[in-house]
């Protein structure tokens, strides 16, 4: 409970903003200026350094014109489309888990998730560059035992212009990050023994079960990692950077936007140029969370 | 829990469903530490099991390239840590516990960040990291890392700090102590086992961090964990035994972090002031 202060009652109680004040004054000077100062300098050609000049929308007219700017966009929509249907696969897993009648196992189960997790993300990643890696990496070594392709052969999954996305696409197979199986499982275990005593005297099989019941039951659940995902995959660059360098692959047909403000502003020095892009991901990313709020309903 | 009675048939193809997706999540755990044991020759003639000899010396080799880093790694995240949770507390604490005119419009200031993609402010914040001074200093990793965890924080421990009983807080009031004294005695001791976790997340997150290392550090003294990994691949090892007891190397912080952890929300889920 809270302590209503009224304006009249300000004269005793003004100390209480000062507890805010620090995070306030951080956020600020760390977040609300560079947002302001990198709007503002979408319209300038700034090098960052010394060059500084007004230069109206020439900024935006470029972007316009850049087709590599569109394509990174056209390659985020295929990850996060991708990133979509690799959600559904702890949701499974947690059902499952859900539905594994000894508690004992249940438990063991859920212990063994969480230890692949440990590994750091970043780690993860360069593990995964080691399985592609076209002389010993660990994915022909295994096609070639099964005599799917020539001891001789490789395949260059990461600069074969075919190759590159998919492979990232399939990078941390099978998905399942502990926290989202943990997640939902903790939605899962609310749902009262009365319900399924219910579902199932009313003859409802184990797929009537799953979409009736369970998955609106999670569906403030997916939402939050759906939102979390979507703002998550349209930031993130260092993957693509890590696997391909700075170049984003063969002929760059793997780069997102915010590689592309990393080449722009810190290999070709234009900063004001990377502000541009910085402010159409924000737009961007405005819209989709307006549209996520707006149709992807929880059900109570 | 729930109990559909179903054949048995139905509970093995779960069991095997499970262990199935569980085999697949182990195998780059298995393969980074069975191969972080191997000399180039034995990789090559056999990736996939454990054999004798094992080259230990793999470890050291790649501690001298990465020990320095994952101490500068470790002082980065336990700081920023250790000052976004101080800092939010504070904040959080002000949320939950005052209505004063403004604390909607105030709270907005914060939430409102989380929708925003950092990404977009690459640019802006490196301009933000040199003018500063902060360049090629730890406190380039350090003070954004605070700054950019107060919305998330703040959103989160409001909701905990909000649910703790009046009473505790009266009886503080009425024992005449300030709200410092509500904060180290009341909140913190029951929002243990939340500020555990988002202790964890912020470790986590500041481990895997690459972006900032890799725009605002410069000197590789100063490096740390993850840029440092880049380089070992890139620059001073072929050999991918050396490189597999890196990665282990720069995983079992973390490993030792959740050994350590999980006891620590025990304890906090169990220890409680006012009960019902």
């Amino acid at each position: 409970m809270a302590i209503e202060v009224p304006f009249r009652k300000l004269r005793y109680y003004w100390p209480a903003y000062l507890l805010i004040a620090l995070p306030l004054l951080l956020v600020l000077v760390f977040s609300y200026h560079p947002i302001v100062n990198g709007m503002w300098h979408m319209f300038y050609r700034w090098d960052g350094d010394t060059v500084e000049e007004f230069v109206g929308f020439q900024n935006i007219v470029r972007m316009w014109r850049d087709s590599s700017l569109l394509h990174s966009f056209f390659v985020v929509t295929i990850f996060v489309v991708a990133n979509i249907v690799k959600m559904a696969l702890p949701i499974i897993v947690a059902v499952v888990l859900h539905h594994v009648i000894s508690d004992r196992m249940g438990y063991l189960y859920r212990i063994l998730f969480v230890i692949p997790m440990i590994i750091p993300g970043m780690v993860g990643i360069l593990i995964w560059k080691y399985f592609y890696e076209p002389n010993s990496g660990i994915l022909n070594n295994l096609l070639r035992m099964m005599g799917f392709i020539s001891p001789t052969e490789t395949i260059q999954w990461l600069s074969d212009e075919l190759l590159v996305i998919p492979s990232l696409v399939f990078m941390g197979f099978p998905w399942v990050g502990a926290f989202g199986v943990l997640i939902y499982l903790a939605g899962l275990q609310g749902i009262s023994e009365d319900v399924y005593e219910a579902a199932e005297i009313d003859g409802a099989g184990p797929l009537t079960v799953f979409f009736k019941i369970e998955l609106p039951l999670i569906m403030t659940q997916v939402r939050i990692n759906l939102i979390l995902m979507i703002i998550g995959t349209i930031q993130s660059w260092e993957n693509i950077y890590l696997f391909l360098g700075a170049d984003g692959g063969p002929g760059g047909i793997a780069t997102v936007p915010g590689l592309l403000i990393f080449r722009e502003a810190f290999a070709r020095g234009l900063f004001g140029y990377g502000c541009a892009i910085g402010f159409v991901i924000f737009v961007v990313t405005l819209v989709l969370t307006l549209i996520n709020n707006r149709f992807v309903r929880v059900r109570k | 829990m729930a109990r559909v009675v179903r054949s048995r048939t139905v509970e093995f193809f779960k069991h095997v469903f499970i262990l199935l997706v569980l085999f697949f999540a182990f195998v780059p755990m298995y393969l980074m530490i069975n191969i972080s044991l191997k000399d180039n020759q034995q990789f090559a003639r056999n990736p996939w099991f454990p054999e004798a000899p094992f080259h230990w010396e793999n470890y050291l080799f790649s501690w001298d390239h990465l020990g320095g880093t994952i101490f500068n790694t470790a002082f980065v995240a336990i700081t920023a840590t250790v000052l976004t949770l101080a800092v939010a507390i504070v904040g959080a604490f002000f949320f939950a516990r005052y209505k004063m005119p403004g604390s909607k419009f105030l709270f907005g200031v914060f939430i409102i960040l989380m929708m925003y993609p950092s990404v977009a402010n690459m640019v802006p914040m490196f301009k933000l990291i040199t003018s500063l001074g902060l360049y090629n200093t730890h406190f380039a990793l350090i003070i954004p890392a605070i700054a950019g965890g107060q919305a998330f924080n703040i959103f989160v421990l409001r909701n905990f700090i909000e649910d703790i009983p009046q009473d505790l807080f009266d009886a503080i009031e009425i024992d005449g102590g300030n709200m410092f004294y509500q904060i180290w005695h009341v909140v913190i001791p029951l929002s243990m086992p939340i500020i555990g976790t988002l202790g964890i997340l912020s470790i986590i997150g500041q481990w895997n961090n690459f972006v900032s290392p890799l725009l605002y550090l410069r000197d590789t003294n100063l490096q740390t964990i993850s840029v440092a990994l880049l380089h070992l691949e890139g620059e001073y090892t072929k050999n991918w035994g050396q490189l597999m007891a890196g990665y282990t190397i720069a995983s079992i912080p973390l490993v030792v972090l959740f050994i350590f952890c999980m006891k620590l929300f025990i304890r906090g889920l169990s220890s409680g002031a006012v009960k019902g």
